[in-house]
C-alpha cells in the first residue's frame, strides 16, 4: 500500500515575514484512496527549541473530520492564510530558541498520521551569542 | 543513514523514540489503577466503617443496660489482636435480652486491634454489676451497642482515598481528553480553556495584542519621583539576610544542644571526646554562619535602598530613555556601576528534578564610578539615558522559557560583601502596525 503524503508550500519563497504580515500557503495531498484520510489539521504554530522544555503555541489551526461528517477533498490542493501577530518574533538564541511554522497533519487509520512542515521566519532578530559574565573587581 | 541511538541526547519531536501511543497507555493504566484503588477503598472504608456507625445514628434507640461480664477477645486469625467485649442485659418490650457486645464493629466480627493495653484500658472502663446507656436496633433488639457515634478515625479513613481519587482520576480524565490528539490540538484545547474560550468556535485563534510577551503593567503601577515609572526590585536583597539569620538559628541550635551534651560529659568526669569533636566543628559552623549574617545585616543597613526611575514603559528597541538612578545608605563603595542585561532562561526536567540554567546574551555598562562616598540623607544619584539596541529580542516568557532584560545595579562597599539589586524591564517587539487579532 501507498502511504499518503502531504506536502506544504508558502506562497512567499524567501519565507520571511514581519509582525501583521499575512501568510498564505497551500497544502497537497498524494494519496490513491480519499477514505483513508480521517481527519486533517492545518495550523500556524510558533514553538521553543533548545535547553528548556518545549512549549508550543497554536496562532492558527482548523480540522476536519470524516468521522465529523466534514468533507475531506484531497485530491484538491487546500489553501490557508493568516494574519500573523505581533510576537513572538523568530529567534535563534542560546538556549532558547523560537521557530515558527505551517504544520499539516493528516490523520490516517490506525491511529498513524503523516506530516509536513514549512518552516518561516518572523522579524529580524539576528541570532544571539553568550556573553561571558564580566568579572567585577 | 539511520542515526545512531544516544541515550544521552534529550530526545523530543523527531528524535523522540518512544511510542507515544505506548506511552498514554502506561499513563491511562497508572492512573486508572490509582483511581480504581482510591474507590475501591473508599466503598470499602463505607460499606466496613462508615455504614454501620451511621446506622447505629440513624436507626437504634436508647435504653439502659446492666453490665454482666466483659472479656478480651482475641482474634480468631491472629491471636495477637484482641477487642473488648462486654456482656449486658437490657429489657425491650417487656423481654430481657443478654448478649456479648461493644461497638458496630462487634456484630460483624471485626474491631480486632494489636495494642493489646488499649484495648484492656477500653475494658477496664466498665464495671461489672453498673448500669450504663446503650442502643439497641428496634428491629433486631437482640443486637445492641455500648458505642453510640463516629470514631475520629472514621472520618480520617474517609479522607484517606480522595487524593488517590482526585490524582488518579484527573490524570486519567487529562489523558481521555487528549488521547489521540496532535500536539497542536492539545494546545489549542490548552489555550481556548486558559482564555475561557470553549464554546467560542475560532480559527485564527484569538490571543493578546503581543503572544508571549510579559505584560507591563506589573512595571507601571509605581510612579516615581523623578521620573514617570520607579521599577520595582527583583528580588528584596532583605530575604538573603532574612534566610541567612534563620540558618544561623538552626545551626545554632544544633551547636548548643552538642555543646551542652559534651560539656556534661566533661563534668561527669567521663569525657566524651569524639562528642566534643563534633560538637566543636559545630561551633566552627556556627560561628561562620554568624559572620556571613553579620555580614548580610550590615550590607543591608549600610548600603540603604537603590531606586531606579524610568521615564516610559514598555520599551521598544531602538529606544532612547530616561534613567534616574539613586542609592541611599552611609557606606564608602569602591566602585558601584549600572548595567544592561539580557538572559535567556531555561527551565527543563531532569529525572524528577525540575533544574533552570541561564545565558546572558546581552551585556552593556550604563554607568560605573569608582572610589564613592554614600552619606545619610545625601544618596548617590545619576542621571543617564538608556538606549535600546535596534536589534534587541524582546522580552518573552513561557512556561519554561524565557528571554529577561534588566537593568542591574552592582556595588562593592570598602570592607563589606558585594551587592547586585535586578530591576526587570520589558521591551515589546518594535511597533511597526500593531495587529490587533
Amino acid at each position: 500500500m501507498i502511504q499518503p503524503r502531504v506536502v506544504v508550500h508558502l506562497d512567499n519563497t524567501r519565507r520571511e515575514y514581519e509582525p501583521g504580515d499575512t501568510l498564505t500557503g497551500e497544502y497537497r495531498i498524494d494519496v490513491v484512496n480519499r477514505w483513508d484520510i480521517r481527519a486533517m489539521e492545518v495550523s500556524v504554530l510558533w514553538y521553543t527549541e533548545g535547553k528548556g522544555d518545549e512549549d508550543l503555541q497554536v496562532h492558527y489551526f482548523y480540522r476536519l473530520s470524516a468521522d465529523d461528517g466534514d468533507y475531506i477533498n484531497p485530491f484538491r490542493p487546500g489553501r490557508f492564510s493568516t494574519r500573523l501577530p505581533n510576537s513572538p518574533l523568530s529567534y535563534e538564541g542560546v538556549i532558547v530558541k523560537i521557530r515558527w511554522c505551517a504544520r499539516v497533519r493528516l490523520f490516517l487509520p490506525q491511529g498513524k498520521d503523516v506530516v509536513d512542515e514549512a518552516y518561516f521566519r518572523v522579524g529580524q532578530i539576528p541570532a544571539a551569542r553568550a556573553v561571558l559574565p564580566r568579572t567585577d573587581s | 543513514m539511520a542515526r545512531p541511538f544516544r541515550f544521552w541526547v534529550k530526545k523530543r519531536r523527531n528524535r523522540q523514540t518512544g511510542s507515544p501511543q505506548l506511552a498514554a497507555l502506561s499513563q491511562s493504566v497508572f492512573f486508572g489503577a490509582l483511581f480504581v484503588v482510591g474507590i475501591a477503598f473508599l466503598i470499602a472504608v463505607i460499606i466496613f466503617q462508615f455504614l454501620p456507625e451511621w446506622q447505629v445514628i440513624s436507626k437504634y434507640e436508647r435504653t439502659t443496660c446492666e453490665v454482666v461480664d466483659k472479656r478480651l477477645d482475641a482474634d480468631p486469625a491472629d491471636a495477637s489482636r484482641h477487642r473488648p467485649a462486654v456482656q449486658i442485659e437490657y429489657e425491650v418490650d417487656d423481654h430481657r435480652y443478654r448478649i456479648w457486645t461493644y461497638d458496630a464493629r462487634y456484630h460483624r466480627g471485626r474491631g480486632f486491634d494489636s495494642g493489646t493495653e488499649s484495648q484492656q484500658q477500653v475494658l477496664d472502663e466498665f464495671v461489672v454489676g453498673g448500669n450504663y446507656a446503650c442502643w439497641y436496633d428496634p428491629l433486631h433488639p437482640d443486637q445492641a451497642v455500648l458505642i453510640y457515634g463516629f470514631h475520629w478515625y472514621t472520618w480520617v479513613l474517609l479522607l484517606l482515598p480522595l487524593p488517590f481519587i482526585v490524582i488518579g482520576g484527573s490524570g486519567a480524565g487529562y489523558i481521555g481528553i487528549t488521547w489521540g490528539k496532535s500536539a497542536e490540538r492539545r494546545a489549542v484545547l490548552v489555550q481556548r480553556a486558559s482564555h475561557l474560550e470553549l464554546f467560542e468556535p475560532s480559527n485564527d485563534y484569538k490571543d493578546d495584542e503581543y503572544p508571549a510577551v510579559p505584560k507591563a503593567t506589573d512595571l507601571t503601577n509605581s510612579p516615581g519621583v523623578r521620573l514617570k515609572y520607579r521599577l520595582p526590585i527583583e528580588r528584596s536583597p532583605m530575604w538573603r539576610m532574612i534566610i541567612a539569620g534563620v540558618v544561623f538559628l538552626v545551626v545554632m541550635t544544633i551547636t548548643v544542644l552538642f555543646v551542652n551534651m559534651a560539656v556534661q560529659t566533661h563534668v561527669a568526669n567521663d569525657p566524651d571526646w569524639l562528642l566534643t569533636v563534633f560538637a566543636g566543628s559545630w561551633l566552627i559552623v556556627s560561628a561562620a554562619t554568624l559572620v556571613y549574617f553579620l555580614r548580610q545585616v550590615v550590607a543591608n543597613t549600610r548600603a540603604g535602598m537603590t531606586i531606579v526611575e524610568i521615564e516610559d514603559h514598555p520599551l521598544y528597541p531602538g529606544g532612547e530613555y530616561e534613567l534616574f538612578v539613586s542609592q541611599t545608605g552611609r557606606l564608602r563603595l569602591r566602585w558601584v556601576e549600572m548595567s544592561l542585561c539580557c538572559e535567556e532562561i531555561a527551565t527543563f526536567k531532569q529525572g524528577t528534578n525540575t533544574r533552570t540554567t541561564r545565558k546572558r546574551v546581552y551585556w552593556e555598562q550604563l554607568l560605573r564610578q569608582e572610589d564613592v562616598q554614600v552619606r545619610q540623607n545625601v544618596p548617590l544619584e545619576a542621571e543617564l539615558k538608556l538606549g535600546i539596541p535596534a536589534e534587541a529580542m524582546h522580552s518573552f516568557k513561557t512556561m519554561h522559557n524565557e528571554v529577561h532584560w534588566q537593568l542591574v545595579v552592582h556595588g562593592k562597599p570598602k570592607g563589606m560583601p558585594a551587592f547586585k539589586r535586578q530591576f526587570p524591564i520589558h521591551i515589546y517587539p518594535t511597533p511597526r502596525e500593531r495587529v490587533v487579532l
